[in-house]
């Protein structure tokens, strides 16, 4: 979060990744939108985050677009279908197809990859705060983030615990598979116990105080936010007029 | 008035077919210090929801009674305004963390942040909170991190860092290990010296008896008994009504039970502190009991309180906090030398107390000026009596304390000989830094490094050879020879 992308306000960051999604949804073709792959990789490089953004979308997205690719290209039954073997055959309608979709779909989840990672969730909860939203949905947000490396510790010992019980946990694909339910209840007992006690705690910090809400941390707007701020307004109005024309 | 004052409160939760609290009435003044006791499932953690608000906003069921804070009903306060006032702490350290913020010091803030306090007032607080609970080092870590006592430690900063006039701690340390325990009392001190009323749940009662002044003891959702510690926590009754008592006061009990006699703990320290005219502190907060029989050695650095200790309890000094108890009777109200009747004290310089012309004279003196006869004088206390003693005159005041120890009398000796406590003394008391640090045998005295380096003491020799030897727990000569030779 220390390169000048990092720096930028949440608010900003969003502008940009707003332009960019509704230039790949409403562009026809796939061109642009396998082209705004490489945008934000180079945002990446710039914010010092590429590594990540490629680790994460190698390990989540890639396979949806091979998987979706297999499917519309060599399974599912177009007229030009070509049979190459028993049900597997070439279609160049599913490739246009597939094409299509997933240039789409790498576009706009590269594009939400990237905003989440050179964005911290403190400066998105501090921005959403100072543009009224309420307190509750931003502890929302923030409890989620912080709350899921916290029941995987929780999942971890509770595994333990079975284990420890004579639950077998390890060994082949049914016999883990087996093992998850057991882990389930007291996952969820224990996550529902606990909200009740940290209730308590968050209204012994004055959760439900009506008074006006401050922060001890802050984040300020820079010249350089306006300025992309207006050219994303100007961006916006320059393309829906160029789709009308 | 009252700060916390419940009148015939009763309460049933929603779904239960009976009240959990049965018609409870008990105030408690600014300042106090409650300790809230009694068996599981008695209605203490109702009591503590009751007033903090939680019931029935939370939990909803039946309240009956009057819950008065400051003189207004609970109800009456805002949501925020609530925990202002009344602070609340309870034992998962892991639950009370918020989940919302990434580093302690901006858990810290989050109550703060909650009720609009502006920006530099809360990084303000925050800083003096972070001295205060010492989590310098703690600052800038994620509080899911921290280990159960420095969740705990963080989230009880976090909550009084909204400054509440009145503290509840429900069972803050039934988590944590004796170190951690021992941190979240220190803390329990400093807010009792900030005048703050506290309610404090606890099974710890030996811990309860040293810091709280009153005791509420619950049975089956009633007030079974309430009053001072000192006579709540030392009445059989107690243990009747599920409730536990200290460990001393039990061992008294047993002893009273087997021999018939009565007991009353011969000689008390109680929480003394002393402070000269100009200010300087020379002992603080002190506690310390001698039954008969005793033979204590309290040892420790020069300028660590101890012969101030000793003055304390012969009353040449007086203390100004807390007080010195002989048989149960403070001796707040006694001369010296009514004092000196039942405590002898001999000086660390024999000439400071040697003015007669004969022996003879010299030992009558004291007892024919009370009228005494020499079995009168219970005990005595010797100050630094090896400085400059061969070590026949050594074992012969080590033959004298122990025989006097032996007739029934405590005999309690400061000296900076340690093979002089090895060889006469069953209890070590050590004082550093005007506080008792720890008392205990003189094997595990000299043999907790981590004290002696605090306490500026070095172990006898003996222990050092066995140290370098490479042997541990070693006393005496002969438990030296029997692990190498």
């Amino acid at each position: 979060m220390n390169s000048a992308i990092g720096k930028l306000y949440p608010s900003t960051k969003f502008a940009v990744l707003l332009l960019l999604v509704i230039l790949s949804v409403f562009t026809p073709g796939y061109m642009l939108q396998y082209l705004m792959f490489l945008v934000v990789l180079l945002f990446s490089l710039c914010a010092g985050t590429a590594r990540q953004f490629l680790g994460t979308f190698f390990k989540s997205i890639f396979i949806i677009i091979i998987f979706i690719f297999a499917i519309q290209v060599f399974i599912i039954s177009n007229e030009d279908a070509q049979p190459i073997w028993a049900f597997i055959h070439f279609s160049q309608t599913g490739l246009n197809d597939s094409l299509s979709m997933t240039s789409k779909i790498v576009a706009i989840s590269s594009l939400v990859i990237c905003f989440f990672q050179v964005t911290d969730i403190k400066d998105i909860t501090f921005a959403l705060e100072k543009s009224g939203t309420p307190r509750k949905v931003t502890f929302l947000i923030s409890s989620t983030i912080q709350l899921i490396p916290q029941m995987s510790a929780l999942s971890k010992t509770i595994t333990d615990a079975q284990k420890s019980r004579g639950i077998e946990t390890e060994g082949s694909l049914l016999i883990r598979a087996k093992a998850f339910v057991p882990m389930l209840g007291p996952l969820v007992l224990s996550s529902i116990q606990q909200t009740e006690e940290r209730m308590l705690a968050l209204e012994s910090r004055a959760f439900s105080s009506k008074a006006k809400k401050t922060s001890i941390y802050e984040i300020r707007k820079k010249p350089a936010d306006y300025v992309l701020d207006i050219l994303c307004v100007a961006g916006l109005i320059a393309y829906i007029a160029w789709r009308v024309m | 008035m009252a700060v916390i004052s419940l009148k015939h409160v009763s309460y049933q939760y929603p779904l239960e077919d009976h009240k959990v609290i049965r018609d409870i009435s008990f105030e408690i003044e600014k300042g106090q210090v409650w300790g809230l006791i009694g068996a599981n499932e008695s209605g203490k953690t109702s009591v503590c929801n009751i007033i903090r608000g939680f019931i029935p906003e939370i939990y909803r069921g039946t309240l009956e009674g009057d819950v008065l804070i400051k003189g207004k009903k609970i109800e009456e306060y805002g949501p925020g305004e609530r925990a202002s006032i009344v602070g609340y702490s309870f034992q998962n350290p892991f639950t009370q963390i918020s989940g919302v913020k990434e580093t302690v010091y901006e858990e810290l803030a989050y109550g703060m942040e909650n009720t609009g306090v502006p920006r530099e007032k809360m990084k303000e607080k925050v800083e003096e909170l972070i001295r205060i609970f010492h989590l310098e080092k703690l600052r800038d870590k994620n509080p899911y991190e921290l280990s159960g006592g420095q969740k705990q430690r963080v989230a009880l900063a976090s909550m009084l860092a909204l400054d509440p006039e009145i503290v509840i701690l429900d069972e803050p340390t039934s988590q944590l290990d004796p170190k951690s325990t021992e941190d979240i009392f220190e803390i329990v001190k400093l807010l009792k010296e900030q005048g703050k009323t506290i309610i404090l749940v606890e099974h710890k009662v030996d811990l309860v008896a040293e810091y709280c002044d009153h005791i509420l003891l619950l049975a089956d959702g009633q007030v079974a008994m309430q009053g001072k510690t000192e006579e709540i926590l030392t009445d059989p009754q107690v243990l009747v009504c599920g409730g536990q008592l200290p460990q001393v006061v039990l061992y008294f009990l047993e002893r009273e039970k087997r021999t018939g006699k009565k007991n009353k703990i011969p000689l008390t320290v109680q929480n003394v502190s002393f402070a000269y005219p100009n200010g300087y502190t020379a002992v603080e907060d002190v506690s310390m009991a001698f039954e008969k029989g005793e033979a204590v050695a309290i040892i420790g650095q020069n300028g660590a309180g101890k012969t101030t200790t000793v003055k304390l309890m012969n009353g040449l000094l007086r203390p100004t906090k807390g007080e010195v108890l002989i048989e149960g009777q403070s001796t707040a109200d006694k001369t010296t030398a009514t004092i000196a009747r039942k405590v002898g004290y001999v000086f660390q310089n024999p000439d400071d107390q040697i003015f007669q012309e004969s022996i003879y004279k010299e030992i009558s003196y004291g007892l024919v000026k009370q009228k005494m006869a020499p079995e009168e004088v219970k005990r005595r206390t010797l100050d630094e009596p090896t400085a400059g003693q061969d070590r026949k005159s050594t074992e012969l005041l080590g033959a004298i304390g122990a025989g006097l120890a032996k007739k029934g009398k405590i005999v309690i000796t400061i000296t900076h000989d340690m093979e002089f406590v090895v060889k006469y003394f069953k209890r070590v008391i050590v004082m550093a830094e005007k506080k008792k640090r720890r008392d205990a045998s003189p094997r595990e005295i000299f043999w907790d490094e981590e004290l002696l380096r605090f306490s500026s003491l070095k172990q006898p020799y003996l222990c050092q050879l066995a140290n370098l030897l490479g042997h541990r727990d070693i006393l005496t000569i002969g438990e030296l020879l029997e692990v190498t030779v």
